[in-house]
């Protein structure tokens, strides 16, 4: 039997099934070059890198590191693997990297502190130029075209410094912010007295991204204070952005760990985090065109 | 008939349950990612922009990925998923979107450009060419049944059926051609891309795209990559026939031993 088949010229059976693979291959590659061509199109009109960053501040006197323990948290607790990012930016404007962006991941967090992470007016000005040197620099390498913002505390005076001065909302899209306890009237309990920062802010308000929407959370505990940010003061922001951004949202959260360095472990305040930032729908939509061809 | 696969099949059987349960356990515990961690972290952190540089990882992470394939693992580079590829693949995606076309996009020597896109023909080590080469010269049944069974899973990358069906998998006769035939293709699209033949591969295309179609349709179209194509398919089935020859007749050494044992057993 076997001698017989050797003799045969088999290769009949092989050039016939040759024919047909190329006739398969013809068959597929007709279809789908025409539905490649029009993805590219579309692609090319949408321009979306996938990659949306949350990029988050942490208050005076902490350090890069400040979000260790709640990445952690919500790693564990809504099981995603959001990797993790820390920048620190040093006196002479150098930047140290801390930590990598999985490539499969859409959604890291990046964490930007700063080596002088001293609080004051004076201070926050110059970490907002700080911030924004980090900021270009991770936009060159990571090439995202929008993000999520998140600052704790002074961390929320940095992002309204850096957005009313060094953002440029035609480069780069920022979908949602959050902040936390962050003192728009420094420790002025009475609004009418507004501080120099309060009233810059106020003045240059104008220069804040339109299609912003933003949430600020405070904490209180017997109705005035989270222990150090008077309510009064987180409540001062929306002489800023009221009516200025696309919308903006005060929550006021209360109980047991809504102190003011406490509050970022508050289960309450990691589920608000979760579902208006992590799960901000804008970040990235994978069949809506890009709001920034609109723009142009 | 097709007597290696029956004398395999249990080993195989054996095989896939161990590891079942060992990456089961593994999936329980909270470190499930760790070696995808690990692999990521290899395969993308931080990759060079020097040509020569990502010239040579393309080549060695390739080489890896092969050679894994061989013995049954598998490496970064997959046939089957893209979720490896750098950022420099992003890069290209960006200036090709922005200028409308593929030609002159900055990285020509990343994964996508050199390995998914000419080293993958019908699966890892560019086994369509092996079975068009079975079925251009071999004259074993064998061969040629396996080959024409597993040909539209190879249309598609997946190349399980062959691998196992001729068997390639530790088939020392293949090893050569399994690791050569990719990587000429691979230094032949090097030299192609250099002296700006064809454009690179940017745009990213479908997982299961036809091995021979994917430079094709990841240029938009362009002829002059899917003319490449056919010629680097031609070139790898050259490589694989002396080594589809010499198998056969190992074959069939083999199946004579076969069959004088199983007379002498009878004795």
């Amino acid at each position: 039997m076997k001698t017989k088949f050797i003799k045969q010229p088999a290769s009949k059976k092989g050039f016939k099934t040759i024919i047909w693979l190329f006739i398969i291959l013809t068959i597929v590659a007709i279809p789908s070059y025409f539905s490649t061509k029009n993805d590219i199109k579309t692609l090319a009109g949408r321009y979306n890198s996938p990659l949306s960053p949350i990029i988050m501040i942490p208050g005076s006197s902490a350090s890069a590191t400040r979000f260790e323990d709640l990445v952690g948290t919500i790693n564990k607790k809504f099981d995603e693997h959001h990797s993790l990012l820390e920048l620190t930016v040093h006196k002479n404007d150098t930047i140290t990297y801390k930590g990598s962006i999985k490539n499969n991941d859409n959604r890291p967090f990046i964490v930007v502190g700063f080596e002088n992470n001293k609080d004051g007016y004076s201070n926050i000005k110059q970490q907002a130029r700080w911030f924004s040197i980090a900021f270009n620099d991770l936009m060159s390498r990571y090439k995202f075209n929008n993000f999520d913002g998140f600052g704790h505390s002074n961390g929320g005076l940095i992002w309204t410094y850096y957005l009313e001065h060094y953002f440029d909302s035609n480069d780069i899209n920022m979908n949602r912010m959050m902040t936390v306890g962050t003192p728009y009237n420094f420790e002025e309990r009475n609004q009418s007295k507004r501080t120099q920062m309060l009233s810059d802010f106020e003045k240059n308000k104008s220069k804040l991204p339109t299609d912003l929407t933003y949430y600020s959370i405070a904490g209180t505990k017997a109705y005035t204070d989270d222990g150090i940010v008077p309510i009064g003061s987180v409540e001062a922001g929306k002489y800023i952005f009221e009516g200025q951004i696309n919308h903006y949202t005060l929550i006021t959260l209360t109980g047991k760990n809504a102190q003011h360095s406490d509050m970022i472990d508050n289960p309450q305040f990691i589920s608000l985090f979760h579902q208006y930032i992590i799960n901000d729908k804008n970040a990235t939509p994978p069949n809506k065109t890009d709001r920034r061809s609109v723009n142009k | 008939m097709l007597q290696r696969t029956g004398i395999s099949i249990k080993p195989i059987l054996i095989a896939i349950v161990i590891s079942v349960i060992i990456s089961d356990l593994v999936t329980v515990t909270f470190y499930s990612n760790l070696p995808e961690t690990i692999i990521t972290a290899l395969s993308s952190t931080n990759p060079s922009s020097k040509p020569i540089l990502s010239l040579l990882r393309t080549f060695g992470l390739g080489l890896y990925s092969i050679i894994m394939s061989f013995l049954g693992w598998s490496g970064p580079y997959s046939a089957t998923n893209f979720a490896y590829a750098d950022n420099s693949a992003a890069t290209n995606l960006q200036y090709a979107l922005n200028h409308h076309t593929a030609w002159g996009a900055p990285n020509l020597f990343n994964s996508s450009t050199l390995y998914h896109t000419f080293a993958t023909y019908g699966g890892q080590g560019a086994t369509l060419a092996l079975i068009i080469a079975i079925l251009w010269v071999s004259r074993d049944r064998d061969f040629i049944n396996v080959s024409r069974w597993s040909l539209i899973p190879s249309i598609f990358n997946v190349n399980s059926a062959l691998m196992s069906g001729i068997p390639v998998f530790f088939n020392v006769i293949f090893l050569i051609p399994f690791i050569l035939a990719p990587m000429v293709n691979m230094i032949l699209a090097v030299i192609a891309l250099q002296l700006h033949l064809m454009p690179p591969a940017v745009y990213s295309v479908p997982v299961g795209t036809p091995g021979p179609l994917i430079a094709f349709l990841g240029t938009n179209g362009s002829w002059q990559a899917l003319l490449f194509t056919i010629i680097s398919l031609f070139v790898s089935t050259i490589i694989y026939i002396p080594f589809v020859k010499i198998a056969e007749q190992v074959k069939l050494q083999d199946n004579l031993t076969l069959e004088k044992g199983g007379v002498s057993r009878e004795n």
